[in-house]
This record gives structure tokens, C-alpha cells and sequence, in this order.
């Protein structure tokens, strides 16, 4: 591993650390690049530490991409298990988290075809289990925690009505916090390409939550 | 910048995707417009909303377990790998130019013994697969009846004389092994009349021998011919 690529994926790291929120783990160690290159020659302690450093950031995609704790799981499994097997052609010019995210796209893709095919559906049930679980807090952090659990299942509806490649560049946008030319290498695709693709997907989230509240305030006494 | 070209920009510019002059412009025309301001609004809550698209708080022991289940997968995948490689390698190494005789020569001793064993005459009769010895006493018997099934017509006599016969014949199977056909038939003939003698009964005896070819059986007949059109029907060679 050059010193070039270590660079590189430092400077990945605080060019996206400016833009992400809090709870999005930004410290990655220097020695990144040696635990690639560890891991590339087979030590899995080595390849342990790189999962260690990148499972919040695969299984929170995971999750935003499929929609539910299961699928994430499996996904980001596979998302490790091909970082794994693919770890000898990763480019060391390239940033590491930006070809990790790839993978996950393509896991994503994977598992949400597999899905379709059996027709399941984009809705999580764990956030029922959530608000259930809420009731028995105190009164103001219960109904604070039913407004979030609702939020997030009108955000989980409405992200689901969005084509894939909407859905994966306004997630890695809006939420991972990468920028469009980022987003673009990603997806492999060009900045104007996202950026439409970003428009698009922010205007179908508005319709479709603006059309929400209208009913719940039409459902309202 | 009129409503009809500020709306399509709204989405980029309230997460500040504009380049700074249309940038510009867009927030020049949203201080005059009050319906592009709402829906700006609008962008601006929506945007909020999708910030709180977060995933619930995964435990350690998830994140264990995935990593867990990763490292399991990976040595048991390398497992499988280490025995392809070492079959694949033995193979490959067979077909190096330096090998390549070697391994014709193998393959060459290996055609030539099997070779040499499926030739090879076996204990067994070669044409002769299975014998059938039936006796004759057509008016008791009804049919000519297989020793082997030991069916209760027969008289005690019959009985010793084919187990006699039977006892015979198969050491002459033993003995003619690797013989030709037509040796086989003399050698039979001689078998029965040897067989014959002792008994001194008058009663016939017929020996079937069924080749491979299934439209070949040869049947020996001793005794007094059976009655033409009676109940066994069954003709010589």
C-alpha cells in the first residue's frame, strides 16, 4: 500500500467529516492502508479491524437501503464477505469507504431483486415494535418517541417509492453526507447524473409527504 | 427568474447544491414570491424529515455476531478452497510438459490392464451362463419342472438322479471351463450317459443350457424321446 493511498483515504475521511452527522464514526487509524494490505494477504485479524471500522457505516446504508433489520444484516455479511474476496483488486489510488459503499450498493440491489421476486414488502415491523415498547416510558419522552417512530416510517414509506438509483444517491447524499462528485463516483455515474437524480428523489419525498399530511389532517377531528 | 425556472432548482437549493450565482437568483426570487417561498418551505421540512430517517440503535452483540458469522464464512470458504487447489494442482501438474509422458505412460498401463482383465476368461462358463437341468417323466411332471424350484411330483428317485446330475454338471462346468461350444456338447453327452447308467431307469432326461444369445439353448435329451405334440413341447436343437 503506497503512502499515496493513505492520503487518500484520510483525506476521504475528513472531506466527509465536515458534512456528517454526529453519530456517523469518522475515525478511521492511519494504518488503514496496512490492515488493506494485511488483509489482502489473508489475516483476518487484520480484515476483523477494517469490519470494525466500517460495520455502523455498512449496516446503517444496509438498513436505509432495504428497510428492515434483517435484510441489513445479511447484506452487510455479504458486504464484508466480498470486501473480503475482492480486497486483492481494490485500486490503492481509490478511496477505501467510497468502493466499500459500491459493494453495499450492489448488495443492496442484489437482495432488494431477490425480494421483489418473492414479494415481500419495504416496511419494517421493527418500528412497531418500537412505539409498542415506547408506552411504557414516561408520557412526554413516549409521545416524543411516537412522533420520531411515525417520522421515520413516513420516511421509510416514502424513500420506498423511490427508484434504486434515486434512493441510493439521496441516501448517500442527504444522510452519509458524501458529496455529489462523491455520490457520483459511487454510483459510477456522472455528477449531473446525481444531482438530477438527487432533485428527483426530493421532489417525490415532498409530494409524497406533503400528500401524507393532508390526509392525516383531513383524518383529523 | 420567473416561478417556471426557479421551482425545478428549489430541491438542490435548499440543501445548497447551487453554484453560487443561481444561487443567487433563486433567493432574489423567493423574497418576491410567496407561493416558490412555500414550496421552498416545504423542501426545507421534507429534507428535516429525512434527516431523522435513522436506523435503530444496533447492539454490540449484532455487530459481534456479523463479524462472527463473516470470519466463519471466510474459513470455511478457504477450507473448501485449500482441497480444490490441491486436486487442481495435482491435475494441472500432470499435464506439464515434463510430466506429460509420464502421465501418458500411466495412462497407457492403466488402459492395457483393464484391458488385459475385462479379457481375461473367467471360473465361469463363457457361453454358457446359466444351465438348466429338468427331467423328463412327462406324463407325471405334467411340464418339464425345475430341479431348483423342487416341486413335489417328483418320485424320491428322480429326485437323487437330478441332484446326481446336477452334482455332475457342475463339476463338469468346473472342469470344461474356457472349453468351446461344441466340446461342451460332447463332454455333456458323456456326462449323461455316466449319469444314465447307474439309475438303469428308463425315465428320459433332458438338460437345458441357455447361451448368452437368448435365441440359443441347447437341450440335451437322454432316454426315450417325449411324445411329439406332448405336454412340453419343446424341441432339440
Amino acid at each position: 500500500m503506497s503512502q499515496a493511498a493513505t492520503i487518500e483515504a484520510h483525506e476521504f475521511t475528513v472531506a466527509s467529516e465536515k458534512r456528517l452527522p454526529e453519530n456517523i464514526p469518522t475515525q478511521i487509524p492511519g494504518s488503514l492502508a496496512r490492515l488493506i494490505e494485511r488483509a489482502a494477504a489473508g489475516d483476518l485479524v487484520a480484515f476483523e479491524e477494517i469490519m470494525k471500522h466500517s460495520e455502523k457505516r455498512v449496516m446503517r446504508m444496509t438498513w436505509r437501503m432495504l428497510g428492515n433489520e434483517a435484510d441489513a444484516r445479511d447484506a452487510a455479511q455479504e458486504v464484508f464477505l466480498r470486501v473480503y474476496k475482492y480486497l486483492g483488486r481494490f485500486k490503492q489510488d481509490q478511496p477505501f469507504f467510497a468502493w466499500v459503499y459500491q459493494i453495499t450498493l450492489n448488495v443492496c440491489r442484489d437482495i432488494a431483486k431477490k425480494r421483489q421476486q418473492y414479494n415481500t414488502q419495504f416496511i419494517s415491523l421493527e418500528n412497531d415494535n418500537e412505539a409498542a415498547s415506547v408506552v411504557s416510558d414516561n408520557h412526554a419522552d413516549a409521545e416524543e418517541t411516537l412522533i420520531r417512530v411515525q417520522e421515520r416510517e413516513l420516511m421509510l414509506k416514502a424513500i420506498a417509492t423511490l427508484p434504486e438509483r434515486e434512493r441510493a444517491a439521496i441516501l448517500l447524499r442527504d444522510l452519509e453526507g458524501l458529496s455529489t462528485e462523491e455520490v457520483a463516483h459511487i454510483m459510477k455515474s456522472t455528477a449531473t447524473t446525481v444531482r438530477s437524480q438527487i432533485s428527483s428523489a426530493r421532489q417525490k419525498i415532498r409530494v409524497y409527504c406533503g400528500r401524507y399530511l393532508k390526509k392525516r389532517g383531513a383524518m383529523a377531528p | 427568474m420567473n416561478c417556471k425556472n426557479v421551482e425545478p432548482l428549489l430541491p438542490l437549493y435548499v440543501s445548497g447544491d447551487l453554484e453560487a450565482e443561481r444561487s443567487q437568483l433563486v433567493a432574489a426570487h423567493l423574497q418576491s414570491c410567496a407561493q416558490c417561498s412555500l414550496v421552498a418551505d416545504e423542501y426545507a421540512w421534507a429534507s428535516q424529515l429525512l434527516q431523522r430517517y435513522e436506523p435503530p440503535r444496533f447492539s454490540d452483540d449484532i455487530y459481534a455476531r456479523l463479524r462472527e458469522g463473516v470470519l466463519n464464512e471466510i474459513e470455511r470458504e478457504s477450507h473448501a478452497r485449500v482441497w480444490s487447489g490441491v486436486f487442481s494442482q495435482f491435475f494441472l501438474a500432470l499435464v506439464q510438459p515434463r510430466m506429460r509422458w509420464i502421465t501418458a505412460a500411466l495412462l497407457l498401463a492403466m488402459s492395457v490392464t483393464a484391458l488385459y482383465l475385462s479379457r481375461k476368461p473367467s471360473r465361469q462358463l463363457p457361453n454358457e451362463q446359466q444351465i438348466v437341468v429338468r427331467t423328463g417323466e412327462p406324463k407325471q411332471a405334467g411340464s418339464g419342472a425345475d430341479v431348483r424350484s423342487g416341486t413335489s411330483s417328483f418320485s424320491k428317485k428322480g429326485k437323487d438322479r437330478i441332484a446326481t446330475t446336477h452334482r455332475l454338471v457342475t463339476r463338469k462346468r468346473e472342469a470344461i471351463a474356457g472349453a468351446v461350444a461344441t466340446n461342451l456338447s460332447r463332454e455333456f453327452d458323456k456326462t449323461l450317459k455316466v449319469n444314465a447308467q447307474p439309475s438303469r431307469a428308463p425315465a428320459p432326461m433332458r438338460v437345458e443350457m441357455q447361451t448368452s444369445d437368448r435365441n440359443i439353448r441347447i437341450i440335451w435329451l437322454s432316454g426315450p424321446r417325449p411324445v411329439a405334440g406332448g405336454t412340453d413341447g419343446s424341441k432339440g436343437l
